[in-house]
């Protein structure tokens, strides 16, 4: 179970992301080769290894090998979670925090993507727009955190803001990327067939970035997250984070390691769901396959 | 002749309005990319319903004469007249890739009954139980199909073609020449066709027009009747007058006409 503490983007994960960042879809016609062949094992082979550590974990703490203070056992954790599930902390907490992730990654996509059709679009928008974006890029988001605090206070503001910013680039570049990797051929067959602006920008350029920016999206959710747990830690007296906190005040590693169970798993929902937006978005181009 | 006005469009007069009967009248076109001149005072008319071919070699202007046309290009200078409604076919279809076929022909059609005009013109490409397919499920001839299906979907008085069959294979190229020339038959549009194949050219055009070094070096009017068999003195004649304008020598093939081979090849490449 600690494995999955780092699981917000679990191994399968990894090489995903990657296919699809260089996977760029520039083909008119072209049908792009399909991966080659591979002998796929069964799905439940990957389970093997993640149960053979979870029983590692059972032996070694339920022997009293370990202090419980430092490594509760498999089953304290089950029963914390559960505790704290039905008395109602976790449920109020999971609200606050999701709620802010919501309105964060919300105001993210929305400036995101604005600036990056914006840059992609016209050189204006480019020289305007870019620089700034690009130096705010270069700060640590997180050094951000006591700045934030001094602007807008102790409320809900600093952490949404947070996340709001952390999530704005990863859609912003991929954005500007997507658009600018528009295959010039269909915009002259799309010129070709009459369209005006907004019908090339609403037939050609924005489908044709879509798969590029569903991967900013994937990787927005994950800084997202990542922002998400930093600001409520740091100062919040409600949400996941603030949970967590306390939980280590009163030295509960049992309720500490539930509250990062529950991070890494609401880390893989949003995954699982642009994965499946993705499938759904972009059918036209695994039909083939 | 160095002519530096930028290129004027018109619309030529409808011929109900008492205009000349032609769907294009192209005068000094010159388009030059820096130093190098691609167009140079070029002088083509094509007739209302005529099929021209355009051929040339790799680099003659004769794509870069297509996009004037089609207002892809606008950094020529001189004058052209043209319908009001052209349509592009290009050597790769360009279909959306996230389109489905039918919403591919659909694009940029306006009025009310943009459904049945697309089931109609699939229809008439062949294409009618593809209309739902994602384009790049397509074979290279259906995607072709398409592509045509979505030209002519526009009703064009003047259709071009950008070497639409060059990717294809020997006999589905065949194939989709007898449906052009079917299409062609019932839509008449004025054709202007860019080819790099003479055989192509003769079977299908009016008129083949050589350009060379974006000069109009030879026009040769195809005086046979359609469907017109690749064999036989005529074609073959024609065929060597052009490649002769196209600089290439072919060795050797002086037979009398009266002894032209009964058997031959069809479809054989001689340009490439």
């Amino acid at each position: 179970m600690t494995l999955h503490v780092h699981d917000a983007h679990p191994p399968p994960e990894a090489p995903r992301v990657a296919e699809a960042a260089t996977d760029r879809p520039r083909a008119a016609a072209t049908v792009a080769p399909a991966a080659g062949p591979r002998r796929r094992l069964p799905p439940a082979a990957r389970a093997v290894s993640p149960l053979a550590i979870l029983a590692l974990w059972a032996v070694v703490t339920e022997s009293g090998a370990v202090d419980p203070l430092v490594l509760p056992s498999p089953r304290t954790v089950a029963a914390a979670g559960w505790r704290v599930a039905t008395d109602g902390t976790l449920p109020a907490a999971l609200g606050v925090s999701l709620e802010r992730a919501t309105v964060g990654l919300a105001v993210g996509l929305v400036v995101g993507l604005a600036a990056g059709v914006a840059v992609g679009l016209s050189r204006v928008g480019e020289a305007v727009v870019d620089p700034p974006l690009q130096m705010l890029r270069t700060l640590p988001l997180l050094g951000l955190t006591p700045l934030l605090i001094l602007w807008t206070g102790i409320g809900e503001t600093p952490k949404i803001a947070l996340v709001a910013i952390g999530s704005l680039f990863p859609v912003y570049l991929n954005t500007v990327a997507g658009i600018q990797a528009v295959d010039p051929r269909l915009l002259e067959a799309g010129r070709s067939l009459g369209l005006g602006r907004g019908e090339l920008l609403r037939h050609v350029v924005l489908p044709s970035s879509l798969p590029q920016v569903l991967v900013g999206l994937r990787q927005a959710l994950g800084i997202a997250w990542i922002s998400l747990i930093v600001g409520e830690q740091i100062n919040a007296s409600s949400g996941l984070g603030h949970l967590i906190n306390d939980a280590r005040e009163y030295l509960q590693t049992d309720v500490v390691l539930v509250g990062l169970v529950v991070y890494a798993l609401l880390g893989l929902l949003t995954d699982g769901a642009v994965r499946i937006l993705e499938r759904k978005a972009l059918a036209w181009r695994s039909s083939n396959r | 002749m160095a002519l530096v006005e930028p290129l004027t469009t018109v619309r030529p007069p409808s011929p109900r309005e008492g205009g000349r009967p032609a769907a294009v009248r192209i005068r000094h076109l010159s388009r030059s990319f820096g130093a190098l001149r691609v167009l140079d005072d070029v002088r083509l008319d094509v007739a209302p319903g005529e099929i021209v071919a355009l051929v040339g070699r790799s680099g003659s202007g004769k794509s870069t004469l297509l996009r004037v046309l089609a207002g892809l290009d606008d950094g020529a200078t001189g004058a052209i007249e043209r319908p009001g409604s052209v349509a592009v076919a290009f050597q790769d279809a360009r279909l959306l890739p996230w389109k489905r076929v039918a919403a591919n022909v659909a694009l940029g059609l306006r009025g009310p009954d943009v459904g049945a005009r697309v089931t109609r013109v699939l229809d008439e490409v062949g294409l009618a139980e593809r209309a739902q397919a994602w384009p790049l499920t397509l074979s290279g001839g259906e995607a072709q199909r398409a592509s045509l299906a979505r030209a002519l979907a526009r009703e064009p008085e003047l259709l071009l073609l950008d070497e639409p069959f060059g990717a294809l294979d020997a006999l589905t190229r065949l194939v989709m020449h007898d449906l052009v020339l079917r299409l062609w038959e019932r839509h008449r549009p004025a054709v202007l066709l860019v080819t790099h194949d003479v055989e192509e050219a003769i079977a299908l055009a009016d008129r083949v027009v050589v350009l060379d070094g974006g000069r109009l070096a030879v026009s040769v009017d195809v005086d046979l009747p359609r469907p017109r068999a690749r064999t036989g003195p005529e074609f073959g004649r024609l065929r060597e007058q052009l490649l002769h304008a196209l600089g290439v020598e072919v060795p050797a093939v002086e037979v009398p006409a009266a002894e032209v081979p009964a058997v031959e090849v069809p479809g054989v490449e001689v340009t490439r």
